[in-house]
């Protein structure tokens, strides 16, 4: 930014505040006038929709998933609208269709897509890189260090968008979206829709055009190549010239955090790489050194261009995320000095786990235990509910990526590969996102399968996002809610039943006849989250201290509100300790006493 | 705050908050950084949330003082450590420095997984921290949380106990604490500071 610009926003500024890279993103897209924006939920990505949603200049939506979401922002965009979509890395994988060909056709309207990576896979089934994407689909990708970044790197990736004719990837990872950091507030500039013109040269992707499209986004490339060699997002710190570090986003931070003293290459895009600067930089440091998150990305591309003598992602870590701690040891293990003393490290003390369960309440656990009881193969998919395959409860068999369930169970039952029954358990959410394609299969050559929607209402896992079945919006304003019922029966199911999935006994007598009915049977559950979109808290139940043997079957409901007395149980064999439920967990849903073998639990009255 | 400088030394009081997730560790952080952040620091604050929100654990990082980098405490170098739970305060000792404080809520909630795997909850936590060097601060914020008049002030009660050991303003706590708490639960978490603050050990 020159001295200039810096003056001027420093008039303009409304005000100073911590903000996570998350808020960030959504203050950026406010700032910078964009008018449209979607999203589908997931970890790390989820507050920047809920935060764009408060910003009533801002039409923002969730969308069914993440492709449609990037179709929505292209059909924005189109119009000359500028446009944000965001979601987490794996989304990508959903959307990479729209991306590369909307990459082809170039945006009127400035497109950003903010693509949140999880290094160390804190709420993630993968630990890709999303800068593989932007080389794959020859789109820059900016990549912001903190929150004030993450809201200008908006700005920047529109403004790049419109000059380069070109999507643009701002490229976020667990840590920057979830960390807080100062930013400084400016107020919005307003951009206005201008208006879709036709130009089927440009946006008919069919084979005769599109090879056109294609010489140029070559040249499109290139030119950005050459933009990213002047670019002030890439810039040169000159310290001591003994050791120079190439990094971005959150490890150039963990970097400055061990060695200050050392010279900085801080690339705020990530590609394209500015090749005569990392060659001028490489050539003016005594060690080079590659410190980068996720995947060796910088360190390839380093190599195609002839860059071979560096330290790079073998001395840190090639798997997991980056922290302080990692890129001291890997510098030591390289044999470079620092300056900074070693801070001395305690013993560890040994603690037992605290995994993430269900939450007492669950809607999840009264069905899942009643898939345990008829010992069927269950093919599961991504929500709260995957928190079912571990222990006590053990009930589910797969859980591959967003919608997997229903594809997975129609193709083992094609080649009569389970000898138990086959369930397909999806969540409402899910099964909006990415359910309904494999329905099709499913009915198309009448597998014979039980599908059961676990329909809870919202998005859970991710935080409570309304879907379709929620009746609200983003913005918490009402809208119609989507039949699952008419829905699922629209594509042809002749077999539809709901269940309470508090019932366990009920939950089996229904499944049961799902599993015998000849072709698909779909079972829908009908209780909501029991936190949000509101908390649910009926009557506790407690243990009978005159009956409670002790034995602990309780406890294979896995429920957090379910514990251990200090005191041996009365009805005790062996001496084991009586068994305790807290009220105050406690939300009244009875699954536990259903489980118990000696009648020993009951409503706590007053 | 400056940004993208070069060579220039980090000076930062480093804070890690644990605890259980539902037990208001994250918003503990989120006020102290607010603190930090009016009386005039550079400050980060650092965690990850969302599979933890299912009672799982919880590390919130909170960094202030001059030219602040990363936003993730390393092992050795947290100057206080503010447990909300025992077993945590375990997991997160390696994180303290020599001569730092933990100041550890004795309330423990056991891990629904430990009757399942049968393993024991860990006895004599304050005993297993004491090494002679460091400064280990027990209390059961819970309890005395309940008899200030409600549970939900286990959080500001011991936000009191770490403030008082922080350079941070105690006015600015204040001011942050109004603008955080609605009407009907302010005046209690004001008191439950306050008792934090003039709790001796």
């Amino acid at each position: 930014m020159g001295k200039a610009v810096a003056d001027e926003q420093e008039k303009k500024s409304e005000g100073r505040t911590l903000l996570s890279g998350n808020e960030a993103f959504a203050r950026g897209a406010y700032e910078a006038g964009v008018v449209l924006a979607a999203a589908y939920p997931g970890t790390p990505s989820s507050e920047i929709m809920e935060n764009v949603a408060q910003y009533k200049e801002i039409i923002a939506d969730w969308a069914a998933n993440e492709k449609t979401a990037f179709e929505i922002c292209i059909g924005a965009a189109m119009a000359g609208a500028r446009t944000m979509a965001s979601m987490k890395q794996p989304g990508v994988s959903v959307c990479l269709d729209a991306l590369l060909n909307w990459s082809h056709t170039g945006t009127p309207g400035g497109f950003v897509l903010v693509a949140c990576d999880d290094p160390g896979q804190h709420s993630s089934q993968t630990e890709d890189d999303t800068r593989m994407y932007a080389k794959l689909a020859r789109v820059p990708c900016l990549d912001p260090s903190d929150s004030m970044e993450a809201k200008e790197f908006v700005g920047e990736a529109l403004a790049l968008s419109e000059k380069f004719d070109t999507p643009v990837i701002v490229k976020s990872t667990t840590r920057i979206s979830h960390s807080k950091t100062i930013v400084d507030l400016y107020p919005r500039t307003d951009y206005p829709v201008k208006g879709f013109e036709r130009n089927p040269n440009k946006y008919v992707v069919v084979p005769g055009r599109a090879i056109l499209r294609e010489t140029e986004v070559i040249k499109r490339l290139a030119a950005l190549k050459e933009y990213v060699e002047t670019s002030p997002l890439n810039r040169i710190e000159w310290n001591k010239k003994e050791v120079g570090i190439i990094t971005s986003g959150i490890a150039y931070y963990h970097a400055k955090h061990v060695m200050p003293e050392a010279s900085y290459l801080k690339l705020g895009i990530s590609f394209p790489l500015p090749e005569k600067m990392i060659k001028e930089f490489a050539s003016n440091v005594k060690k080079l050194v590659v410190i980068e998150e996720t995947r060796p990305f910088f360190e390839e591309e380093l190599k195609i261009m002839g860059i071979k003598n560096f330290i790079g992602m073998d001395y840190f870590r090639v798997q997991g995320e980056l922290s302080a701690d990692v890129v001291r040891d890997g510098l030591k293990k390289a044999g470079i000095k620092m300056e900074q003393p070693f801070p001395v490290v305690p013993q560890a003390v040994d603690a037992p786990p605290r995994p993430p369960v269900m939450c007492p309440g669950c809607p999840h656990r009264g069905i899942f235990l009643a898939f345990k009881k008829i010992d069927a193969n269950v093919y599961s998919d991504i929500g709260c509910y995957t928190l079912a395959f571990a222990p006590p409860i053990n009930a589910l068999h797969t859980a591959i990526c967003m919608g997997a369930s229903i594809g997975n169970a129609v193709g083992m039952a094609k080649v009569k590969g389970s000898d138990k029954p086959i369930i397909a358990a999806i969540g409402d959410g899910t099964f909006v996102h990415s359910g309904l394609t494999p329905l099709y299969d499913a009915v198309y050559s009448q597998a014979n399968v039980t599908i059961v929607i676990l329909d809870n209402r919202i998005t859970a896992m991710t935080g409570g996002q309304p879907a379709a079945e929620s009746g609200f919006r983003a913005s918490g304003s009402p809208t119609v809610t989507v039949d699952l019922e008419k829905l699922v029966a629209g594509f042809g199911v002749k077999f539809i039943k709901h269940v309470d999935p508090y019932d366990i006994k009920g939950c089996v007598e229904v499944l049961k006849e799902a599993i015998a009915f000849e072709g698909p049977a779909v079972v829908i559950t009908n209780r909501p989250c029991a936190l949000m979109p509101k908390k649910i808290k009926g009557k506790p139940y407690m243990v009978d201290a005159e009956k409670c043997t002790g034995c602990g079957v309780c406890m294979t409901a896995g429920c957090p509100a379910v514990g251990v007395s200090d005191q041996v149980a009365k009805k005790s064999k062996k001496g084991e300790k009586a068994r305790t439920i807290d009220p105050v967990v406690c939300t009244g849903c009875s699954v536990c006493q259903q489980v118990c073998a000696v009648g020993a639990i009951q409503v706590m009255e007053n | 705050m400056e940004r993208g400088a070069n060579m220039k030394k980090e000076e930062a009081t480093n804070i890690l908050v644990v605890g259980v997730g539902g037990q208001g560790a994250v918003m503990a952080t989120e006020l102290t950084c607010e603190v930090a952040l009016g009386a005039g620091y550079d400050v980060k604050k650092g965690e990850v949330h969302g599979m933890s929100q299912r009672g799982g654990v919880i590390a919130s990082n909170a960094r202030y003082g001059k030219n602040i980098t990363s936003p993730v405490i390393g092992k050795g170098e947290a100057d206080y450590i503010l447990a909300f739970e025992a077993v945590e305060a375990l997991r997160a000792i390696e994180y303290l420095r020599p001569d730092g404080t933990i100041i550890v809520n004795e309330q423990q909630i056991v891990p629904p997984i430990a009757h399942f795997l049968k393993i024991q909850y860990p006895d004599n936590v304050k005993e297993k921290l004491q090494d002679g060097k460091r400064t280990v601060v027990t209390l059961n914020a819970f309890e005395k949380a309940r008899e200030l008049g409600s549970e939900l002030l286990v959080n500001t009660l011991l936000l009191g106990v770490l403030s008082k050991r922080l350079e941070l303003p105690e006015k600015t706590w204040k001011e942050v604490i109004v603008r955080r708490f609605g009407k009907k639960m302010l005046d209690l978490n004001l008191k439950a500071f306050e008792a934090g603050r003039a709790m001796k050990f």
